[in-house]
């Protein structure tokens, strides 16, 4: 079942439009990463979905309902997104940090947490395997560590679809392999749906069952990795040469420039 | 947040901890209350307040507690609650340790009003009056210029305050050039802050804005918990960045509006209570906003207790910046070496 879609989606930053004419579509328990060059409007369309920008034209169905009809509060309850670098509380515990994702469902004058809120949050943490770490600073976690706490936050919202900005960005390699393995096992176990900005082309297609590829706005093509990633259209989307070839972890995917080869 | 301090020991982010930090503020309140109320030109004991409080004392300490100190020492609790709170709420919403509660042209415009009202002898019981709408009006100036189409934009709000402090601060200083010497005294006086005399008056007309936004203030700390996460994580967790800020700078410049009708500009008191509070339960401005109202009511009643025991009584806002830069200091330094203890 589409869990979300667009229909000739244009967003961006007040009236400067930076994508166009989108049409997207992502079922329950479906991970699709989004690639494409710097600026090309990854992170646009995933604001765009968070709510976080307002779309310029087009509309955005979550589950087959107008998202603009919703209040922020009932898509906080649905969408969870985690930017590229959240900012970190200076003293905040691992615990108080998931807690928050329990906003969207507390009642304005409701100080604390109720028994549901709790469950939610020490299955959040659970999950995430941050029970040893739950009474820590989060300022005093690893980069995988505090990653991990914040997808953790992201599960206490309960919503069925996580928007992942560039996750393993400002990860170490063994970081970035934990960090997308947490994110398949939670996809699997929650049944949710997950769309993520990953620049690693091998990554990404590795981890996702589908690939949407974007050049300067325009979604080139979505589909199953082994299907849409080749030579032409990944030298389409980030105007660059690769080298393919087999391996027991699939195909991947080696960028070079022209004339690289011949040296 | 929190700038300018490190984070405090460990034991402090335990929950008990942070609610006995909360209560140590309280305990001291009570002493600080009880001991304004008891000292002055004439001093009352324990059993003579109780009597007075009853109007069993004679009719001196009845006068003195019911006409002087206890109005004083209310209007000292109310006003230093809401600049403690106040500071608290603008620090936590701008992110920024700097933040005071006069950041937002709350001080130029009342400011202004007070020193056209003194300079030109107009009307000169609606001072306080004067002083609430001229806060009231420039803060809300600030924000129509800090408004985008979904948002307030927190540079532009710093950016707009700053600019309309300067447009009025030399407005204030022109008039001031050109008045009398005691127009200039009575202007300088309001302008540092004073609870020189405040009584019932001062007090009723304040305290229907300052009890309601106080506790108002209170169940803001969900939300500034949540922008402190950033804007664009608030927003995913279902925050309204124009309602919440609109919502938090209402409840700092009416709190600030209101302080500033009754003592003046007094300053530091909004700057540093809050630092210093977090110092005792950490960052969670659930326990900050509330802390810092009770250590901002306990530091001015302080300061106005120090300020009336010399031979001479001096302007209260002096007293808090005495006490208060040096606190700052220490503060700082105290964290700074925890920090290279710990790490």
């Amino acid at each position: 079942m589409k869990i979300l879609q667009t229909n000739k989606l244009s967003c961006g930053y007040g009236k400067t439009l930076i994508v166009e004419d989108v049409d997207f579509q992502i079922k329950q328990s479906e991970w699709i990463s989004i690639l494409g060059a710097n600026g090309s409007g990854k992170s646009t369309i995933l604001k765009t979905f968070a709510d976080i920008l307002e779309p310029i034209q087009g509309e955005i169905l979550i589950r087959n309902e107008q998202k603009s009809k919703k209040t922020k509060n009932e898509i906080a309850k649905l969408i969870a997104y985690l930017p590229q670098k959240p900012n970190i509380p200076k003293i905040i515990t691992v615990k108080e940090l998931v807690a928050m994702g329990r906003y969207p469902y507390s009642k304005w004058w409701q100080w604390g947490l109720n028994d549901r809120d709790l469950k939610e949050v020490e299955h959040a943490i659970k999950l995430t395997d941050l029970e040893q770490y739950s009474d820590c600073l989060v300022e005093e976690l690893s980069g995988g560590e505090v990653q991990r706490a914040f997808i953790a936050l992201a599960l206490a919202q309960k919503a069925e679809i996580l928007l992942l900005d560039e996750p393993t960005t400002f990860l170490d390699i063994q970081f970035q392999i934990e960090i997308l393995d947490l994110i398949k096992k939670i996809k699997k176990e929650r049944n949710i749906a997950v769309i993520s900005v990953i620049h690693d082309i091998n990554l990404a297609s590795r981890y996702s069952d589908k690939i949407g590829l974007i050049n300067k706005g325009h979604m080139l093509q979505l589909g199953e990795p082994e299907k849409i990633l080749d030579k032409q259209t990944i030298k389409n989307t980030f105007s660059i040469d690769v080298e393919t070839m087999s391996s027991s972890l699939g195909q991947q995917y080696a960028p070079y420039k022209k004339g690289e080869k011949d040296e | 947040m929190g700038e300018g301090f490190g984070s405090p020991p460990f034991y402090f982010v335990k929950f008990k901890n942070k609610v006995f930090g909360l209560l140590c503020i309280l305990a001291a309140l009570i002493v600080v209350f009880f001991l304004s109320l008891s000292i002055g030109a004439v001093d009352l004991g324990f059993s003579r307040i109780i009597d007075a409080i009853f109007l069993r004392a004679d009719e001196v300490a009845n006068t003195i507690f019911w006409d002087l100190r206890f109005p004083r020492s209310l209007g000292s609790i109310l006003v230093g609650a809401s600049l403690g709170m106040s500071g608290a709420l603008l620090q936590g919403m701008l992110r920024n340790g700097l933040a005071s509660p006069f950041l937002l042209g709350i001080s130029a415009g009342a400011g202004l009003v007070v020193v056209v009202m003194i300079t030109l002898g107009s009307f000169p019981l609606l001072v306080p009056l004067g002083a609430w709408l001229g806060a009231l009006a420039t803060t809300a100036l600030v924000f129509l210029l800090a408004k985008t189409r979904k948002a307030i934009s927190v540079p532009r709000l710093i950016l707009g305050g700053v600019a309309f402090s300067s447009l009025f601060g030399a407005i204030q200083s022109t008039l001031l050039l050109f008045s009398d010497d005691g127009r200039i005294q009575a202007a300088l006086t309001w302008l540092i802050g004073s609870l020189n005399s405040r009584g019932w008056d001062d007090v009723s007309m304040a305290a229907p804005w300052i009890i309601p936004s106080l506790i108002a203030g209170c169940f803001l700390g969900k939300q500034l918990n949540l922008l402190s996460l950033g804007d664009e994580m608030a927003q995913s967790l279902g925050v309204s960045l124009l309602k919440s800020r609109i919502l938090i700078g209402a409840c700092a410049a009416l709190l600030t509006a209101s302080a500033v009708s009754i003592a003046g500009l007094v300053g530091f008191v909004g700057l540093i209570v809050p630092h210093g509070v977090r110092f005792l339960v950490g960052d969670d401005n659930r326990l900050v906003l509330p802390g810092s109202a009770l250590g901002g009511a306990m530091i001015l009643s302080l300061s106005d207790l120090v300020a009336r025991s010399g031979p001479v009584e001096i302007p209260v806002g002096i007293v808090t910046a005495l006490l208060g830069a040096p606190t700052f200091i220490f503060l700082l330094y105290s964290s700074s070496q925890t920090r290279r203890q710990t790490g």
